[in-house]
C-alpha cells in the first residue's frame, strides 16, 4: 500500500547558540543565522521513511521566498518527489498562513497525511497544525513522537507523556505535528542531502502559487498589531523610620492601613 | 571531545584555502568542467559553488554529526573475523551506510558510470573532512582510487560491469599489493598468476599465493599485483601484471591483524586458491604503470588523511588548553604550552597549504592528459610526481608530531583513553608507513629534486614583486635561502648515489621548508592572519634549512651516518 504524504516545511531563526555578545561592532543587534526548522526536518524524515518502506510520494510545501536556507530544495536533495512554494510578500500570522497552505494542499490533491513539526517559533504549540486541520476538515494530533502503525485509512501514533507513552489512532487523512526527541544514532535522525541529487536538482524549477492563483481573493485576513501602550510608572515614596521608636513604628502602621 | 555541526563551516583555514587559494578556474578549465557546450556547469562560479557546497553538506555535516561521534566506539570495537568472514562493528556499518546513502562513494568517478566526477582537489578536501572525524573510515572512503584505476586502465567490459556498483557504494574495493617478502620492494612479489589455457592468449587467469596487510581485503573488488611472466625471462617488476579478482570462495581471508591504530579498518591476510582473475591493461605493466598510478592517488589520500588527523588533534589540544587551569590560569596562557599550540597550528596549516597545491597539480596533469595537451601534461606531471611523495612524507610526519604534542598538552590526561588524543596519536602512526614509508617517499622525491624538477614549481615566485613591505621582506629571506637549496641539491648530484641516499631526507626537508614558505607567503597576501603563520613558520624553517645545508655540504664521511661498531 502506498501513501501520499505532504510535508509543510519552514525556515526558522537558529536560536541554539545565543551565548556571547548580541550586538555587533556597530551597536546593532547581530542577525541570527537561520536554519531548517529541525522538527519539520524530522517530519520530512518520517515521510521519506514511509515512502521508502511502503511506496507512494512525498510532496513538500512552504510559504514565502527562501531566506538563507532554501528548505524546499533541501527536501528535494533528500529525496522528496515534488516541491511547491506559495508566494507572498507579507509577513503572515498563523491563521493567514494556514489559509494559504490549506488552499495549496487542496490544489495538490489527494493525500493521506500532512506532516509538520511542532515548530520552535510557535513556542512548540502546533498552532499551524491545528488551524490547518480545521480548514481541511482532517483529524489532527500534536506532539507525535512516531508513527507506529500505518494501514489504509488509519494511522496510530505514539506520544511521550509523563510516566510512559500514549498511543492514539486517527482516521486518514490526518494532520500530524511531530516533536521528536532524537537519541544517539536514532533511526529517526534526518538523513543528509544526497550528493547526486544535489547536483541534479540545483536548478530544478520549483512551481510557485500566489494567493490569487490559489483562489484566495483580496488581502488575507489576519491579526495586526493595533498599538502599544506602556504601563504608567509607579511613584514610590520612601520614609525613614527610627526603628527604636515605638511611636514612629505605630505611626507607620497607621499610614499603611 | 570537541563537537561541531559542520566540519567544513567550522574550519576557517580549510575554507580560506578552498575559497581563496585553490585556482578552481584553472582546474575546471583543464578538466573540462566548464567552458564548452557539454560541460556539466555553465560557469566557473557555478562549478566552484557546487564543489564548496558539497564539502559543506553533505560531507561536512555527515563527518561532524554522524561519523565523529562514533569514532570512539569504532576504535574500541574494531573488526572481527568469524568463519572467514570479516564482521564490521555496528557503528562502522552505520558510517558506511551513511556514506552510501549520501551518495559519497563515487566522488571522482566518471558520471557515465554513475559517479560525480569531481576533481582530486575536491576529493582531498573530502578525505580531510572524513579523516578528521574518523581516520580509520578514510580507508574505506579513500578507496575510491581503486575505481579510478579500473576506470583508467580496464576494458570497457569490466568497467561497465563493475563501476556503476562501485559508484553507488554497493561494491567496495581493495588494492592488493603487499606480500610477506614484498613490502617496500614490490618487485619481489611472488603471487603467481597463470593462464589456465596457455594456448588461448585471451583466456582466463587464476591466481595462487598469499597477500598480507591488505586494507579492506574483505572488499568485493580486488586489484591484485601478481607475477604473470616467467621469472627467467622477465624478472623483478617487469614480470608483474595487474588483475581484477572478485570476492568468492577461492579468495580466503585467513586472518585480520591486531593493530596499534585505525581499528575501524580491517587489515587482512588473503590466500588466493586458484582464484579466477581478469587481466587489467597490458601484461608486464602491473608495477611500473598501474601500481604507480594507484599508489600516487593513494599517497595523496594519505596526505589528506594526515591533515584531517592533525586538524582533529589541534582542536582537541586548543580546547583542552583553554579549559584546563594550572598555576591559577588557563594553561594555554603559559608560554611553554602556548608554544606547543603554535607549533601544532603552523604544522597543520602548512600541511594543508602543500596538500592543496599538490592536488591542484594532479588535477591539472590529469586534465591535460585527457585533452591531449602534451606540453602541459609533462609540465604538471613533473610537478605532481615530485610533490606527491613530498606531501605524503611532510603531512604524515607532521601529523605524528601534532598528535604527539596534543597528548603533551593534555599531560597525564592525554595518555588516558578518556580523551580522544590518545586514539588520534595511535591512528596517526600508520600515516608515515603505509602507501610507502617516509623513507620511500624521500627516495622518490630526492631523485626528482636532483633532476631539478622543483625549479619549474618555484618559477612563479622567482621574479614576483611583493608590494606589501612586510611580505617583501619575508620574500627576500626566502630568496636568500634558495642558493643554499640549489647548492645542497647539486652536492648530492656530484657526490653520487650512496651519499644522495644518506642525505636525501635533509635535502627534501630543505626543499619543503623553502616551497611551503612560498605557499604560506602567498596565503598571507590574502588573509592578514596568515602573516603571523608565515612569520612563525619561517622563524623555524630558515634556520633549519641552513642547518641542513651545513650538514649536507660538510665533509662528513659516510661512516658517520652508520654508527655501527666495526
Amino acid at each position: 500500500m502506498s501513501y501520499h504524504i505532504i510535508v509543510v516545511v519552514r525556515e526558522v531563526w537558529d536560536t541554539r547558540d545565543l551565548v556571547g555578545e548580541p550586538l555587533g561592532l556597530d551597536g546593532v543587534l547581530k542577525p541570527l543565522p537561520r536554519r531548517f526548522d529541525p522538527e519539520d526536518l524530522n517530519s520530512l524524515e518520517q515521510a521519506l521513511q514511509i515512502k521508502d518502506r511502503e511506496g507512494g510520494s512525498v510532496t513538500v510545501l512552504s510559504v514565502g521566498q527562501p531566506g538563507e536556507v532554501d528548505v524546499l530544495r533541501e527536501c528535494l536533495y533528500r529525496g522528496a518527489d515534488e516541491a511547491f512554494r506559495v508566494t507572498t510578500d507579507e509577513d503572515l500570522d498563523t491563521g493567514a498562513r494556514a489559509a494559504l497552505l490549506a488552499a495549496a494542499i487542496r490544489r495538490i490533491g489527494a493525500h493521506d497525511l500532512v506532516l509538520l513539526g511542532v515548530s520552535v517559533p510557535e513556542g512548540e504549540n502546533s498552532l499551524l497544525a491545528g488551524e490547518l486541520a480545521g480548514r481541511l476538515g482532517h483529524a489532527q494530533l500534536t506532539y507525535v513522537d512516531s508513527l507506529t502503525e500505518l494501514v489504509p485509512g488509519q494511522v496510530t501514533c505514539r506520544r511521550e507523556i509523563e510516566m510512559g507513552s500514549e498511543f492514539v489512532r486517527l482516521p486518514l487523512p490526518a494532520v500530524l505535528a511531530l516533536g521528536v526527541y532524537l537519541l544517539k544514532d536514532d533511526p529517526r535522525t534526518p538523513r543528509a542531502a544526497k550528493a547526486m541529487l544535489k547536483l541534479k536538482l540545483k536548478k530544478a524549477p520549483i512551481p510557485e502559487w500566489s494567493a490569487a492563483e490559489l483562489g484566495l481573493a483580496g488581502e488575507p485576513r489576519r491579526m495586526r498589531l493595533a498599538g502599544l501602550t506602556a504601563l504608567p510608572q509607579r511613584n514610590v515614596e520612601t520614609h525613614d523610620v527610627d526603628a527604636g521608636s515605638e511611636a514612629a513604628l505605630a505611626a507607620l502602621l497607621r499610614d499603611i492601613r | 571531545m570537541v563537537t561541531s555541526e559542520n566540519f567544513y563551516q567550522d574550519n576557517p583555514d580549510l575554507r580560506f584555502v578552498m575559497e581563496q587559494m585553490v585556482d578552481w578556474a584553472a582546474i575546471f578549465a583543464m578538466r573540462g568542467d566548464t567552458g564548452h557546450a557539454e560541460a556539466p556547469f555553465d560557469s566557473v562560479e557555478e562549478a566552484r559553488e557546487a564543489n564548496l557546497d558539497m564539502l559543506s553538506d553533505p560531507i561536512g555535516t555527515i563527518a561532524a554529526q554522524r561519523i565523529a561521534p562514533r569514532a570512539e566506539d569504532v576504535d574500541r570495537l574494531g573488526c572481527r573475523l568469524e568463519n572467514g568472514q570479516v564482521i564490521f562493528s555496528e557503528p562502522l556499518q552505520r558510517n558506511l551506510d551513511d556514506l552510501r546513502e549520501a551518495q559519497l562513494t563515487g566522488l571522482t568517478m566518471d558520471p557515465a558510470y554513475g559517479g560525480i566526477g569531481f576533481s582530486k582537489t575536491f576529493y582531498s578536501a573530502a578525505v580531510e573532512l572524513v579523516s578528521r572525524a574518523d581516520a580509520s573510515l578514510m580507508n574505506f572512503f579513500g578507496l575510491q582510487g581503486i575505481a579510478d584505476t579500473i576506470q583508467q586502465f580496464a576494458s570497457d567490459e569490466i568497467k561497465n560491469e563493475i563501476l556503476p556498483d562501485m559508484a553507488s557504494g554497493l561494491l567496495s574495493g581493495a588494492m592488493v599489493l603487499t606480500e610477506a617478502d614484498a613490502g617496500s620492494d614490490l618487485s619481489a612479489v611472488r603471487t603467481r598468476s597463470l593462464l589456465e589455457a596457455e594456448e588461448n592468449p585471451d583466456g582466463d587467469w587464476t591466481l595462487t599465493g598469499s597477500k598480507r596487510f591488505i586494507t579492506n581485503g574483505c572488499g568485493d573488488v580486488l586489484l591484485v599485483l601478481a607475477r604473470s611472466e616467467d621469472p627467467a625471462k622477465y624478472g623483478g617488476g617487469r614480470g608483474l601484471s595487474f588483475f581484477l579478482v572478485t570476492r568468492g570462495e577461492r579468495v580466503q581471508i585467513r586472518r585480520i591483524e591486531e593493530k596499534l591504530g585505525i581499528h575501524g579498518s580491517p587489515t587482512c591476510e588473503i590466500y588466493f586458491d586458484k582464484a579466477p582473475a581478469r587481466l587489467i591493461g597490458r601484461r608486464g605493466h602491473g608495477l611500473t604503470r598501474y601500481t604507480a598510478w594507484l599508489m600516487a592517488a593513494a599517497r595523496l589520500g594519505v596526505a589528506a588523511q594526515s591533515v584531517g588527523i592533525s586538524e582533529a588533534a589541534l582542536r582537541e589540544a586548543e580546547a583542552y588548553a583553554n579549559d584546563r587551569e594550572q598555576f591559577g590560569k588557563k594553561i594555554a596562557e603559559l608560554p611553554a604550552v602556548a608554544v606547543m599550540l603554535a607549533e601544532m597550528r603552523v604544522a597543520t596549516e602548512a600541511s594543508r597549504a602543500l596538500l592543496y597545491a599538490t592536488s591542484t597539480f594532479v588535477d591539472l596533469q590529469e586534465g591535460a592528459e585527457k585533452l591531449g595537451l602534451n606540453v602541459e601534461e609533462k609540465k604538471y606531471g613533473r610537478a605532481a610526481d615530485l610533490l606527491t611523495p613530498m606531501v605524503k612524507y611532510y603531512t604524515s610526519e607532521l601529523c605524528n608530531m601534532v598528535t604527539s604534542t596534543a597528548i603533551q598538552v593534555h599531560g597525564g590526561n592525554g595518555f588516558m583513553k578518556d580523551y580522544p588524543v590518545e586514539r588520534l596519536f595511535r591512528d596517526a602512526r600508520i600515516t608515515n608507513i603505509y602507501e610507502g614509508t617516509s623513507q620511500i617517499q624521500v627516495d622518490w622525491a630526492v631523485v626528482r629534486l636532483v633532476r631539478g624538477e622543483l625549479t619549474a614549481i618555484l618559477e612563479p615566485y622567482a621574479g614576483r614583486v611583493w608590494e606589501d613591505i612586510e611580505l617583501a621582506e619575508l620574500a627576500e629571506r626566502l630568496h636568500d635561502s634558495r642558493p643554499l637549496l640549489d647548492q645542497a641539491t647539486a652536492c648530492l648530484k656530484q657526490r653520487g648515489p650512496e651519499y644522495r641516499d644518506l642525505m636525501a631526507r635533509r635535502v627534501v626537508d630543505m626543499a619543503l621548508d623553502h616551497y611551503v614558505g612560498w605557499l604560506l607567503l602567498a596565503q598571507a597576501e590574502k588573509w592578514r592572519y596568515k602573516r603571523k603563520v608565515v612569520r612563525r613558520f619561517l622563524a623555524d624553517a630558515l634556520p633549519r634549512l641552513r642547518m641542513n645545508h651545513e650538514i649536507v655540504m660538510g665533509d662528513r664521511t659516510l661512516d658517520l651516518e652508520r654508527l655501527v661498531e666495526a
